[in-house]
């Protein structure tokens, strides 16, 4: 099954949605360290799709945040799971959702105030030759979270 | 000569307002951007198996492909063995630019897919209005799929939403709205 990049269905990504084990640890990381915007919180239902996909024990409650940006609303959601051992993150890290943050001092400072485990800086030269800086940090629960920011654009 | 002060005066203030103007948009902007969704990036065993389902089945856009530089950040990022081989493909959407990667993880021993398979810690979610395209392609290759499920937008809006994996478990869930809500 093969396709030229013109014969495509139109399609939009909506969000990335990671599972976290406390909503309300998690949320300060997106929120205040990353600068994402809350835009709700709600409690999931007991017949909640997301038991089946993620595969969830259905005596686990589960709690839905959604969160976005200025121009990208609902970009990114949280899913809290308690009541059901949540297993460590195995490694390698399977995903990571990567920011532009023009903060991006600001968001390394406050990364490390949390005490989230933040990984070395490290440059970024881009496919085009865009040259800057990146950071990777895990967030309580081992999601992959990695900022970057873009010094230099060639001639 | 005061005509031409005049107009001198008058072209002073004009682009000294222009650039006023353009010095507020240009903060208002960089304040509502501090940061911005750029992509979500996932593992995978075996980057052209995958191409079939990102590109083939989703519908996205396959941007470019390129192997990654031996211990370069990735590895240690993901906590990837020294050992591996990475290449790193980018996806995009008609309106995203470069919103999906994906990287391949190769000369792993180990690297055991089954406890993603079975309880997977993260989800992308995708609209498209070609919903049975897709899942009729997703089940052309083979992918494990859940059961359609009806669901209500926190705003009210019905619509369908199916879940399935791709190959090494990620996984995808791709909804629509309905159209009569559409309009």
């Amino acid at each position: 099954m093969t396709q030229s990049n013109d014969e495509k269905p139109p399609v939009r990504f909506q969000r990335a949605n990671y599972i976290v084990s406390d909503l309300d640890r998690a949320l300060p990381v997106y929120t205040e360290v990353l600068g994402l915007d809350l835009v709700f919180v709600k409690e999931s239902a007991e017949d909640s799709y997301s038991y089946e996909v993620f595969q969830i024990d259905r005596a686990a409650k589960m709690r839905f945040a959604v969160l976005g940006t200025p121009s990208q609303p609902n970009c990114m959601a949280l899913t809290e799971l308690k009541g059901t051992e949540l297993k460590e993150t195995p490694l390698p890290s399977r995903s990571a959702i990567v920011l532009e943050c023009t903060d991006f001092d600001g968001v390394m400072e406050r990364a490390k105030a949390a005490g989230l485990t933040v990984f070395e800086e490290g440059s970024l030269v881009t496919k085009d030759g865009r040259k800057g800086r990146e950071l990777g940090f895990l967030d309580h629960d081992g999601n992959l979270i990695v900022i970057y920011l873009i010094l230099e654009h060639p001639e | 000569m005061r005509f031409g002060r005049d107009i001198t005066g008058a072209w002073c203030l004009v682009v000294g307002v222009a650039f006023l103007t353009a010095c507020l948009f240009t903060s208002t902007a960089y304040a509502d951007d501090q940061v911005r969704f750029q992509r979500s990036n996932h593992l995978v065993s075996d980057l052209d198996q995958a191409f079939r389902v990102y590109r083939d089945v989703l519908g996205l856009n396959l941007e470019a492909v390129r192997t990654l530089p031996l211990g370069g950040y990735a590895y240690d990022l993901f906590q990837i063995p020294a050992t591996a081989a990475l290449r790193f493909a980018v996806f995009s959407s008609p309106s995203q630019k470069n919103i999906l990667a994906l990287t391949e993880v190769r000369g792993v021993d180990g690297l055991d897919h089954h406890e993603h398979f079975r309880f997977p810690r993260v989800a992308i979610v995708l609209e498209s209005p070609e919903f049975d395209t897709v899942i009729r392609r997703a089940e052309g290759e083979g992918l494990m799929l859940f059961d359609e499920n009806a669901f209500t937008t926190s705003d009210g809006r019905p619509g369908r939403q199916r879940g399935f994996h791709d190959h090494d478990g990620n996984l995808i869930v791709v909804y629509k709205i309905s159209e009569e809500t559409d309009k």
